[in-house]
């Protein structure tokens, strides 16, 4: 062993203490054996089965087991079985698949988007016309709406020759001065009144373009 | 008596007389072994049946040792003895070992009765001195004879670490045995 000349003399002492050491007593051992045998007899019983288990897995099926044809036989009819029951299920309800095969189809129609009507050209400013619109109903006009009135629409309606009821839509009109609208021509870009300054701008830089409001 | 590795192969068959063989065979070491480390007759022959009920439980489940049935078996007791003290925090004293000295069966002559005085100093400080990982090693390596290399694997550590821990418990025990002999001298 490795060891030191001086630790020579520890090791020759641990040596006697070793063969100094009591042993196990008798009466104890044997009690002691008893207890383990006892331990090894019951875990026997349930290992013998564990290991019989095991034993048929591995020598693929005993005296008790089917041949593997037998086993691929009743694979195969047990498949056919399922196959068929399946197969009988569902013919005596396939109304109720029917109407589940149709709700699944149909649901995906609720989820077309609709065109909004009267959308016919995405170029509205080449259709205004000088001429008032005229609106055709077909089919006779029995009964007036008698929500709140349109203005400029009550009393304006016409027949005409079909029968139809025509009724002369008016334009916005043309802000003029003799309409009394102050100068205003509906033109508001660059016409915004430029507010007055209420304080001195003594500080600030000079305000050579006094602008006319249009920034 | 078979040898290990068949005794070991049969034993995991759970071959009930391979296995009565390992108990014969293993038992009254294991036993002296945990009374070396606890002073209790009762408690080292209650971990002595801990070890061999946790080893057919490992049998039967297919675990167990692969090749040192020995060395697992002093490890198993090993654990067991650590899991013991800690709980009843009891430091492994090595009682037992001198009472069974002492109550032996001869008249002692002068040499016999220094030689019986330094084993007592070198017991008492191995249970004194000694850390507990240090004991453990000087029991598994001189008590048990026990190679540096099984010795680590019972108590899972690197064989270096067992070397520096064997070296500085001798060394402890060394440097408590001279001052016992100076204290005998005067």
């Amino acid at each position: 062993m490795e060891f030191e000349p001086k630790d020579q003399e520890v090791v020759d002492l641990l040596a006697k203490v070793k063969n100094t050491n009591g042993g196990y007593p008798p009466e104890m051992l044997a009690s002691r054996r008893q207890t383990y045998l006892n331990q090894m007899a019951g875990m026997g019983l349930g290992t013998g089965i564990g290991t019989a288990l095991k034993n048929v897995a591995k020598n693929g099926g005993g005296a008790g087991f089917t041949p593997p044809s037998a086993g691929a036989l009743l694979e195969v009819a047990l498949v056919v079985a399922i196959v068929a029951e399946a197969g009988v299920l569902a013919y005596f309800n396939r109304d109720k698949v029917v109407d589940i095969f149709r709700s699944v189809a149909t649901d995906s129609n609720v989820q077309d988007v609709a065109s909004p009507p009267g959308v016919t050209s995405p170029f509205p400013d080449l259709e205004i016309s000088g001429s008032p619109i005229t609106v055709n109903f077909t089919g006779t006009v029995s009964e007036l709406p008698t929500g709140t009135p349109i203005p400029g629409t009550t009393g304006d309606q016409t027949i005409n020759n079909n029968g139809e009821a025509t009724v002369p839509a008016n334009s916005t009109p043309i802000p003029n001065e003799e309409n009394g609208n102050n100068g205003n021509n509906g033109n508001h870009y660059g016409q915004t009144p430029r507010p007055e300054r209420t304080k001195e701008n003594n500080n600030g830089p000079p305000n050579d373009n006094p602008g006319n409001g249009n920034h | 008596m078979r040898d290990g590795v068949a005794l070991l192969k049969a034993a995991k068959n759970l071959d009930e007389e391979a296995l009565t063989a390992i108990f014969d065979q293993f038992a009254p070491a294991i036993y002296k072994y945990t009374l070396r480390l606890c002073h209790d007759q009762i408690v080292a022959d209650n971990i002595v049946g801990d070890v061999f009920a946790q080893l057919l439980e490992q049998f039967a489940a297919g675990k167990g040792p692969r090749t040192n049935l020995r060395s697992y078996l002093y490890q198993t007791a090993y654990h067991l003895v650590v899991d013991r003290s800690r709980d009843s925090q009891h430091n492994a004293p090595l009682e037992i070992a001198v009472g069974t000295y002492e109550k032996g069966q001869f008249s002692p002559t002068q040499s016999q009765i220094e030689e019986r005085v330094m084993m007592e100093a070198l017991i008492s400080a191995m249970n004194t001195d000694l850390t507990e990982d240090q004991r453990h090693v000087i029991i598994l390596r001189f008590l048990e004879d026990f190679s540096l290399k099984e010795t680590a694997e019972i108590i899972g550590k690197e064989v270096n670490n067992i070397k520096v821990i064997q070296n500085r418990g001798i060394a402890k025990l060394r440097k408590a045995l001279g001052l016992h002999m100076d204290e005998e001298e005067k």
